[in-house]
Formats: structure tokens, C-alpha cells, sequence
């Protein structure tokens, strides 16, 4: 990941034209935000899609770029807000379904288990003890572990006070550990 | 929360980035988690791809590319080209056949004169302003061996004294 300094000069060149520096911003923060928002929405497809369209937002307001020291936020805020865009007109587009429809296309889903990646049985019950955190909770948690942020860049991001935050990841931990310690 | 790592410390206008020791396991856990998140290979690179184009010198590059001629006015813009060298050609040749054929076989007068006008100087008889392709000027040239070549400025004078 580029360092402080080396970004700004980095974007600067991007903001130029430079398609090598372009492609080192790319190759450093799009598996991250692609992690984000893959944590987020569950959805491999839409994350992916998500992620080329944060990059193209990105790459067409490079040259207004001018919060120096703030490429992070700036980032994520635009990925996040795309996937808020994104799950609220799927929600308006939503066709209500019945019930025996969903029946159906869960046992059609039901096929032969796939073979658990290595660390599956530990991922599964982490992965089910977020999905019990409220949204806002699971968001704090996502941003600092996948995203590899800090708690004033999450501050920034999610515009709250950082004390805010702060709470949140606390509350978060505490019932992860609670949640986990249940399982066993 | 008030220890001194990892949460908010009243009175204090700073914060440490690190968590408390208390919630290490399940930070522990969260990292090895967050280490094996999947990416899709080739992600990166298709990012590149879909953004690559909208790079602003890009942009400009491609505005300027847009204003090259499409096809057809390219082929008229060679044809219009073709068409000033083939005049050129034909002015040259003419040139050519002006000044290597035409004015040693005595046909000069029939160029046209570069002068506007001739003045006529008669020796004992009142002078005459001509314009040069009169046929009395140039029945003067050819008898004495001139052409208008010969003629220089916009007033060329001609001493005619036909009686000599």
C-alpha cells in the first residue's frame, strides 16, 4: 500500500493520465473495497460490480481531488454509498414472492454440499455471530477488519463523531466474543 | 472505558488505534477471517480495464482522436490533394513546354505579359500607352526579337522607331 506521501504523488500522476499509477491504485484498494462490500452484501457479482463502479466514479473525480490526506475515506464513503444506492433500488424493484415459490427455490438450491474451504467450520461460526450484530455494529467491525481502516478514517466515512464509533466497535467485539463463546 | 488503549479516554483529545488486550481473541479471529475473504482472481485487472478509459489525459487523447476525419471526408481531403498536384503537374509541364518549345519557336507573345501596360515611345511622333497584348506591341517584340519577359516593371517603355 502506498505510503502518506507517495499516494498524494500517486494520485497526482493518476490525475495526470499516468495509467501506470492507475493501475497501482487499482491493484492496492480494489481487493479491499471488493472485501467491504463483498462483507456487506454477501453477493460475490455485486460486490465485484460495486467495486468497477466505485474505481470509474474515482478515476472521473481524480482531477477535482483535492482533499490531500483523505484518499481512504473518500474511497470507501463512494463504494459504501454505491452499495446504499445499490440494495435500496433493489429493494424498490422487489417483486413480492409466495411462499411456496421460496419453498421451491431453496430445495432447488439444496444441492450436494460443497466441500469446505480449509478454516470453514471457524469461518462459519464467526460469520454467523456477525450476522447477529446489528447492521451498524457489523459495518464498524467490516470497515476495521476487512477494510483495514482506522477508527478516525471510519469516523469520517460513516460521518459520525469518533467516540461514536469508538462505541460501536466496543459493543460489537463484546457480543462477537458473547456470540462465539455460545456456540461452543 | 476509560483505559488507556483503544477507546475514548475522557479529557483526553486523543485516542490510541489499538483495541484493549480484552477483546484479543476475537480480534485474533477477525483477522485470520478477514485474511481469507476470497478476492475473484483477475479483479484487480478488470477494474483497470473498466476505468482505465475515463483517465482524464485519456479523455482528452480520445477527444482529439474523435476529431480526425472519418473515411469519406479523408478520401475527399486525398482527392482534393490529387487534384492540386495534378494542376501543379499541369501547370508545370506548361511552363515547361512555354519556355523550352514555345518561346525559342518565337511564340512568346502569346504568353501573357506580366506588365500592365506599354508605353510606345515613337521617335518624332506622339507616345502611346498600350496594353501589351495589343497586336501592334507584339508584332514590336517579335520583330526585335523580345519577349515579354524582357518587359519589367508595371510601365515597361518601348522605344519604337520602326523607321530604323
Amino acid at each position: 500500500m502506498p505510503s502518506g506521501a507517495s499516494l498524494e504523488e500517486t494520485l497526482q500522476r493518476a490525475a495526470a493520465g499516468d495509467e501506470i499509477a492507475w493501475r497501482e491504485i487499482v491493484e492496492t484498494w480494489s481487493p479491499r473495497v471488493f472485501g467491504l462490500i463483498r462483507a456487506q452484501c454477501g453477493n460475490v457479482d455485486l460486490a465485484e460490480e460495486i467495486t468497477q463502479s466505485t474505481f470509474c466514479t474515482v478515476v472521473e473525480r481524480i482531477g477535482r481531488y483535492s482533499e490531500v490526506g483523505r484518499f481512504e475515506s473518500w474511497l470507501f464513503r463512494i463504494a459504501m454509498n454505491r452499495l446504499r444506492d445499490e440494495m435500496r433500488r433493489r429493494r424498490r424493484h422487489a417483486n413480492p414472492v409466495e411462499t411456496e415459490t421460496l419453498i421451491g427455490l431453496a430445495g432447488a438450491a439444496d444441492g450436494p454440499p460443497e466441500p469446505s474451504p480449509p478454516g470453514g467450520e471457524e469461518r462459519s461460526a464467526l460469520e454467523a455471530a456477525l450476522a447477529r450484530l446489528s447492521e451498524s455494529d457489523r459495518q464498524v467491525v467490516h470497515l476495521r477488519h476487512i477494510s483495514g481502516l482506522s477508527f478516525a478514517r471510519i469516523a469520517e466515512i460513516l460521518g459520525e463523531p469518533l467516540g461514536t464509533v469508538l462505541a460501536r466497535q466496543h459493543r460489537a467485539l463484546k457480543k462477537l466474543r458473547q456470540h462465539l463463546a455460545d456456540e461452543h | 472505558m476509560n483505559t488507556r488503549q483503544g477507546r475514548w479516554i475522557p479529557g483526553m483529545d486523543h485516542f490510541s488505534d489499538q483495541t484493549s488486550t480484552e477483546f484479543h481473541e476475537v480480534e485474533a479471529r477477525l483477522a485470520v477471517w478477514a485474511r481469507r475473504q476470497p478476492v475473484p482472481p483477475g479483479l484487480a485487472d478488470r477494474v483497470f480495464d473498466a476505468s482505465v478509459g475515463l483517465l482524464p489525459a485519456r479523455t482528452v487523447r480520445r477527444a482529439r482522436l474523435l476529431q480526425l476525419p472519418p473515411p469519406a471526408s479523408l478520401r475527399t481531403r486525398i482527392s482534393a490533394w490529387g487534384s492540386r498536384l495534378a494542376l501543379a503537374a499541369s501547370i508545370a509541364l506548361a511552363l515547361f513546354i512555354g519556355n523550352r518549345v514555345l518561346l525559342p519557336a518565337g511564340f512568346s507573345p502569346l504568353l501573357t505579359p506580366e506588365v500592365e501596360m506599354v508605353l510606345l515611345e515613337s521617335a518624332g511622333g506622339p507616345s502611346r500607352l498600350l496594353d501589351p497584348r495589343f497586336a501592334e506591341v507584339q508584332d514590336i517584340l517579335l520583330t526585335r526579337d523580345m519577349t515579354f519577359g524582357d518587359l519589367t516593371g508595371d510601365l515597361a517603355r518601348i522605344a519604337h522607331d520602326l523607321e530604323m
